[in-house]
């Protein structure tokens, strides 16, 4: 019996050790995925590029301008949404303690999408200075974004637990609700306003550039690194909302900050780059597949996971058919929907 | 000292669920709630726990009004367990047991590991850590809750001052074996500065077990006392309307139904 305890302990000793530096393995594995799929995407496309030569000098003057001006903000913009999508939907998931919940299914990122065309439209009338107007279309989405999560779960809370089926069916309605608004913004909208809206809304990274970019990268990199802070109380969380309590989290402040930022990650995105499915959904499921639940690997995970996807993606997107490009929701949902009816399927959602 | 409770209304829907409740859990004691069901036994440990704002009355710690502490500061002195069981993600035992470590930040400190592993072989479920939570029997989940439970409350040896653990029918799925381990466990935390308070429905592991029992009936305690006040025949037959007999026999109660 003593015997056995011992070797119970050695191996859980170990299995713990090794538990943290296997995260580091993974999590340093994904970060040189994302690197090289960062690399290839800047090279690759109508032009094709040579990272050696922008590195050591002898690029043309052509080739600088197509990876400082075009391709750079693109890579990054797209990797940024990709993460925030991703970390925003593994914290949902957390939050609603619902493996389904994708911010574009339960309708967060259409919440966004309302923000955003509201600026659009009505933005120009309100005749803002330049340096905030570029905040005003990421600030409007997070609103809508925050709004709706906010919605959601007061609306839970009101009716005890939130079963997977209800939460999808509110999702439902909110996307239908956010639709109602955005054909009435479009009808509402002049000809040029409505040409943007249109642009936008098919959900692409072919407009970025450094200026549009910048605010919106910088909410999204803040608001991912604020949610990995939140890992281990979220793992918590997921004993029920009194034990988590029980265990000395302010369960109440936890929600309102997860709330809060994850709309912030959704919200930034939309506003630059339209309404994105099923990368919320896709990647946290894979991460968890592959290297276990536990908040402490699934939000860093999801998140250098999702950005890897979404340059992909939008690679994918850009090359396909040159020199036309195919909007990259597209390409998001042509691989999110088959994985969302499989999880259906399978008895565990 | 001890974690108190003094006029304690909690209502629901205009229905006093608990209905002025004086209870006091007391260091070095293991008290036990017992009582029918429905008789408002879980809602009385909801708010002894902290989770409810009763609509009337007061719930201290050490005399000190229990909303004055922050939830960190309570989850240093009282550990909970009930009886739910929703966790939706697929979870290891190894990494549930470790969210009761509240002593750093991560669990992964070498102390928190030997803590878990000793806790575990104490509970019985080493065989169980490398297991996913959501494959186990209900017995087996609950050792595993118990055993986390525990983990929140460890402290080294030169650390003093009182503690409570409060549970809500901890061994209902167990079977008797692990439902003797389990209160015997409780019985010895009792004699390091700890009080206990256990819901049971099982009368004679009260009766065996307890030093204090609470018999609870429609919101209210209607006896409560040193076990042998309690556990007697015409009190319990009255509270659960079925003939209960009870005999002293080697200087322990043993309870019968009929």
């Amino acid at each position: 019996m003593k015997d056995d305890a011992f070797e119970a302990s050695r191996s859980l000793s170990l299995e713990v050790t090794g538990k943290s530096r296997r995260e580091n393995i993974i999590l340093i594995i994904l970060t040189v995925m994302l690197v090289s799929i960062g690399v290839l995407a800047l090279s690759s496309g109508a032009v094709p590029l040579s990272i050696g030569a922008l590195l050591d000098g002898s690029a043309k003057d052509l080739d600088i301008t197509i990876f400082s001006e075009i391709r750079g903000p693109r890579v990054l913009l797209s990797g940024l949404v990709g993460a925030s999508l991703a970390a925003a939907g593994a914290v949902l998931q957390g939050l609603f303690r619902n493996p389904l919940a994708d911010p574009g299914l339960i309708g967060v990122s259409s919440g966004a999408a309302l923000g955003a065309v509201s600026m659009i439209v009505f933005g120009s009338a309100l005749d803002l200075p330049d340096w905030i107007a570029v905040y005003s279309m990421p600030l409007a989405a997070i609103i809508g974004a925050m709004a709706v999560t906010f919605f959601l779960y007061t609306f839970a809370n009101y009716y005890g637990h939130f079963s997977v089926v209800t939460v999808l069916l509110v999702g439902i309605a909110i996307n239908a609700l956010a639709s109602v608004g955005i054909g009435a913004f479009q009808y509402l909208s002049d000809d040029a306003q409505l040409r943007s809206l249109v642009f936008w809304m098919m959900g692409s990274f072919g407009r970025a550039d450094w200026i549009t970019v910048m605010p919106a990268a910088s909410i999204m990199l803040v608001s991912i690194l604020v949610l990995i802070r939140q890992s281990t109380q979220l793992d918590r969380l997921q004993l029920g909302e009194a034990e988590a309590f029980h265990l000395g989290i302010n369960v109440k402040k936890l929600k309102r900050l997860v709330i809060l930022v994850s709309a912030g990650a959704v919200g930034a995105g939309v506003a630059l780059s339209g309404i994105i499915g099923f990368v919320g959904l896709v990647v946290p499921h894979l991460v968890r597949l592959l290297f276990g639940v536990s908040h402490r690997i699934l939000i860093p995970g999801s998140a250098l996971l999702g950005a890897c996807l979404m340059i992909s993606a939008d690679l994918v997107s850009r090359i396909v058919i040159i020199p036309s490009e195919l909007p990259v929701g597209l390409v998001t949902s042509a691989l999110g929907a088959p994985f969302f009816l499989w999880l259906i399927a399978r008895a565990r959602v | 000292m001890s974690l108190s409770a003094h006029g304690l209304v909690v209502s629901r829907r205009g229905k006093n669920i608990i209905d002025g409740v004086d209870i006091s859990i007391e260091v070095g004691k293991l008290s036990a709630v017992i009582g029918p069901n429905g008789a408002g036994k879980s809602t009385l440990l909801s708010a002894l726990a902290g989770d409810l704002t009763p609509s009337k009355g007061i719930v201290t710690i050490d005399d000190r009004p229990i909303e004055k502490f922050s939830p960190a500061t309570l989850a240093k002195i009282r550990s909970v367990m009930y009886q739910s069981n929703n966790i939706v993600f697929d979870f290891l035992v190894e990494e549930i047991l470790v969210m009761g470590w509240i002593r750093d930040a991560f669990g992964r400190s070498p102390l928190a590991t030997k803590t878990v592993t000793e806790l575990a072989e104490v509970c019985g479920v080493t065989s169980l850590l490398g297991r996913s939570f959501l494959t186990l029997s209900g017995g087996e989940k609950q050792r595993v809750q118990f055993c986390r439970a525990l983990v929140q409350l460890w402290r080294p040896s030169g650390e003093h001052g009182p503690r409570y653990l409060l549970l809500d029918e901890p061994t209902s799925s167990l079977d008797v074996s692990y439902e003797l381990g389990v209160l015997k466990i409780l019985k010895d935390l009792t004699g390091n500065e700890t009080g206990v308070l256990v819901v049971l429905h099982d009368l004679n592991l009260a009766s065996y077990f307890s030093d204090n029992i609470y018999l609870m009936d429609e919101g209210r305690v209607v006896a409560s006392g040193e076990t042998q006040e309690v556990i007697r025949s015409d009190t319990l037959s009255g509270v659960y309307e079925t003939p209960i007999s009870v005999e002293e026999r080697e200087g322990k109660l043993h309870v019968y139904t009929h």
